[in-house]
């Protein structure tokens, strides 16, 4: 019995004992499978960061009709590093060698040295103490640590990288101030880039994109496989832009030399194609540098060129609005001839123009000399003042100054935003009959509408400038300026104005052709604006000076100085405004005033258009218009000259007997 | 019974054989999964390095620096084609 029994108890005990592993499997199988599997899990898998690379800029190249070319990056997203240090797996002993070595391998200063001693005092993890590496040093620095640790039996990842994509920008500070970039830190919170401004921050919805996951299975050693995506990645969408990068570079060299050769503060010029409104060139001068974007944000006199120019900077036109007064002056021709009265004048006729006095002015209007008569092709020629004002005095007495005002405002557009794709544009002011100006003055008082007509009292930006002469340009069509084409994101197209075309029509096209025949007078012989000739080619424009308000005063010896123009004349590939800041005034003899926009801001304009033209592979449609001793000049046959001959004469026969 | 035998040895052998071949493809499978990420560390360094050569490349190529090329004496020769000087070859000619 006695081995029976404790073959019984063994039995039982055994049982007993499975019984109790039974129970534990079932503990940690069913009871705490949650706890077991998520430090299995723990152990075996981490979550990984796919960063999303931001968009892109792209330049426009489809412009050069027939030259199949590659889309453009104006900005790169080119990957770097930044290095960490984990203080608390460094033994005090070696810190001093790791800062000396640290120093050799990027070139620190002493400053820098100290901030990596104390980041190294610090009781943290990880601390950043470089940025923005390449992959050069980034790798001289793994290959000294590897050793350097094994040695001193550091933890290997004692010195650690990170790496994130940073703005580049392959063509330097090429239209810097169009673009933009984004801050070196993310937001805090979000871990989002953090636009400066511009286009990065209009369009920072549609650029910035969103990380993904993913999951990383591995084993102690190694790790397993690329890992279980648990969220894709959505890189940010690119913009393809209006904005020619040749073009660009064009009008900034340019400008850049016209702007030196006047001793100017600087400029700002614009070009764009009349009828789509895609903005080719957006340049000013000084330019902002995205890459050293902090320089110039913490610096109060290098801050303006952060800004867009022709967008936020306002100013009087000055005589570049004349074309605009003839514009508007034979719409009304128009409207007065619908309802059955007389026109308040022919661009033919001849007007007196000896006499300055205009109702509520206290000093009269003056021309640069007298003139005895005028009519519209000699008046724009000479830029007279009297003569604007006199067709608009007839104006007002007949059509009144709210149908003057909706003129400027409705067809034109002043006083109200171009809508271009960038922050902070200025509207300026057109004033209003019965409005107060912030001191208190009425906007609009008698000898208001003088002014106006000759590009005094209103205060206009660039680009609205521009797309009143697009409008003159194309035939008398609305235009909307733009700067974007289209957005494509993971290769589809979100968005796209490429085929946008300026429809709405808004002046006969007849007006248009006529005020343009009269602007070709502008520069050729006798007119005010003959440095602006481009050789080979037919161009219209007008050149303008105002005096620049500073501190809401005019500076009689501050202008700025503008010429505004298209080239060809009868099927124009763009309308290009150059305007200089304050350029130097003296008179260069046998020229003129350098402060004249004609003098100035015209061989600026030569040169980019004549650049632009050949570029775009635009034939010469004035290929006898050389300058006198050039072997290609036939004075017969060239463009405009017989017209500019009998002007002369017509203009004699009034003014000198 | 010496039948029997010699089909239970088959049947072993048959079993093992598969048994070694599956393992056989598993440690396979683990040795690929195991070169996965290095292989994808070195595509992610290729891409890398490409995006920083066509940064280079674009640097080099930039209007600015074409425009300052062409004014020297060596390319003066070159200009911009006219439009009506260029003869576009539809795809389809071209490739046939």
């Amino acid at each position: 019995m006695l081995p029976i029994k404790r073959i019984y108890f063994l039995a039982v005990s055994f049982f007993f004992l499975f019984f109790l592993l039974a129970v534990r499997f079932y503990e940690i199988q069913i009871v705490e499978h949650e706890k077991w599997t998520q430090q299995a899990l723990a152990q075996h898998q981490s979550v990984s960061r796919i960063p999303a690379m931001r968009g892109s800029f792209y330049s426009n190249s489809s412009i050069k009709l027939g030259h199949p070319e590659e889309a453009q990056a104006l900005v790169i997203d080119v990957p770097k590093f930044h290095l960490f240090v984990d203080p608390q797996s460094i033994p005090s002993q070696c810190r001093g060698k790791i800062v000396e070595e640290l120093g050799k391998l990027l070139s620190l200063s002493f400053s820098q040295k100290e901030k990596i001693i104390q980041a190294l005092e610090k009781k943290s993890r990880s601390r950043k103490v470089a940025v923005w590496l390449s992959r050069e040093k980034r790798e001289a620095i793994e290959l000294w640590w590897k050793g350097f640790a094994k040695a001193h039996k550091i933890e290997r990842n004692g010195l650690f990288f990170t790496s994130e994509f940073k703005r580049s920008y392959p063509f330097g500070s090429s239209l810097g101030a169009v673009l933009h970039t984004v801050q070196d830190e993310k937001n805090p919170k979000t871990q989002e880039a953090i636009p400066t401004g511009g286009l990065e921050l209009v369009f920072h919805p549609y650029l910035q994109g969103k990380e993904g996951k993913k999951q990383v299975t591995h084993s102690p050693s190694h790790s397993l496989d690329t890992g279980t995506l648990l969220e894709p990645v959505e890189h940010g969408a690119d913009i393809y832009l209006t904005i020619n990068h040749y073009l660009q570079a064009v009008v900034e060299r340019e400008l850049k030399k016209g702007v030196e050769a006047v001793s100017a503060l600087g400029g700002w010029a614009v070009m764009m194609d009349p009828w789509t409104g895609e903005i080719f060139a957006l340049a000013q001068v000084p330019a902002f540098d995205p890459t050293h974007y902090r320089d110039f944000f913490n610096d109060p006199k290098m801050q303006e060129a952060t800004r867009v120019k022709a967008l936020t900077d306002c100013y009087e036109p000055g005589s570049i609005f004349k074309p605009i007064t003839m514009a508007i002056c034979m719409m009304a021709n128009e409207e007065l001839k619908k309802q059955g009265r007389s026109p308040l004048f022919s661009p033919e006729e001849k007007i007196p123009c000896a006499n300055g006095w205009f109702p509520g002015r206290s000093t009269p209007l003056k021309d640069a000399r007298v003139h005895a008569y005028l009519n519209m092709d000699m008046a724009l020629q000479k830029s007279s003042n009297i003569y604007m004002a006199r067709v608009v005095q007839r104006l007002i007495e007949t059509m009144g100054e709210e149908w003057y005002r909706n003129a400027l405002a409705h067809v034109f557009g002043f006083g109200q935003k171009t809508n271009v794709e960038l922050p902070g544009e200025n509207l300026g002011i057109l004033p209003t009959p019965g409005k107060l100006h912030p001191n208190g003055k009425l906007q609009w008082s008698l000898p208001t509408p003088y002014s106006l007509a000759i590009g005094h009292n209103i205060l206009i930006n660039g680009m609205q400038m521009v797309k009143s002469y697009a409008i003159l340009a194309n035939g008398g069509k609305n235009v909307q300026p733009h700067l974007v084409r289209k957005v494509v994101k993971n290769g589809r197209v979100i968005a796209d104005y490429s085929h946008y075309r300026a429809t709405q029509q808004l002046i006969n096209p007849e007006i248009c052709k006529r005020v343009v025949r009269s602007m070709k007078f502008v520069t050729k012989e006798g007119g005010t604006c003959k440095r602006a000739d481009i050789w080979g080619y037919t161009e219209v424009g007008k050149s303008g000076t105002a005096e620049k308000i500073i501190d809401g005063l005019y500076a009689k010896d501050h202008n700025i100085s503008s010429f505004l123009g298209f080239a060809p004349v009868d099927n124009p590939r763009f309308v290009l405004l150059i305007s200089i800041d304050d350029p130097e005034r003296k008179l260069i003899p046998g020229v003129g005033k350098q402060q004249f926009g004609g003098i100035s801001a015209t061989p600026i304009f030569k040169e980019i258009a004549t650049r632009s033209l050949e570029y775009l592979g635009v034939a010469p449609d004035d290929p006898y218009g050389f300058p006198p001793g050039d072997p290609r000049r036939d004075a017969k046959k060239a463009d405009w000259l017989v017209e500019v001959q009998a002007l002369k004469e017509l203009y004699e026969s009034w003014n000198l007997h | 019974m010496k039948n029997v035998l010699f089909r239970m040895g088959f049947c072993i052998a048959t079993l093992s054989f598969c048994l070694y071949s599956y393992l056989a493809a598993q440690n396979d499978l683990t040795g690929l999964k195991m070169e996965l990420p290095t292989v994808e560390k070195e595509i992610s360094l290729v891409r890398e390095e490409n995006r920083r050569l066509s940064y280079e490349v674009e640097q080099f190529q930039s209007p600015a620096n074409l425009i300052e090329k062409a004014r020297a004496p060596e390319f003066s020769h070159l200009k911009h084609p006219l439009l009506k000087e260029i003869v576009t070859v539809p795809e389809a000619l071209a490739t046939n």
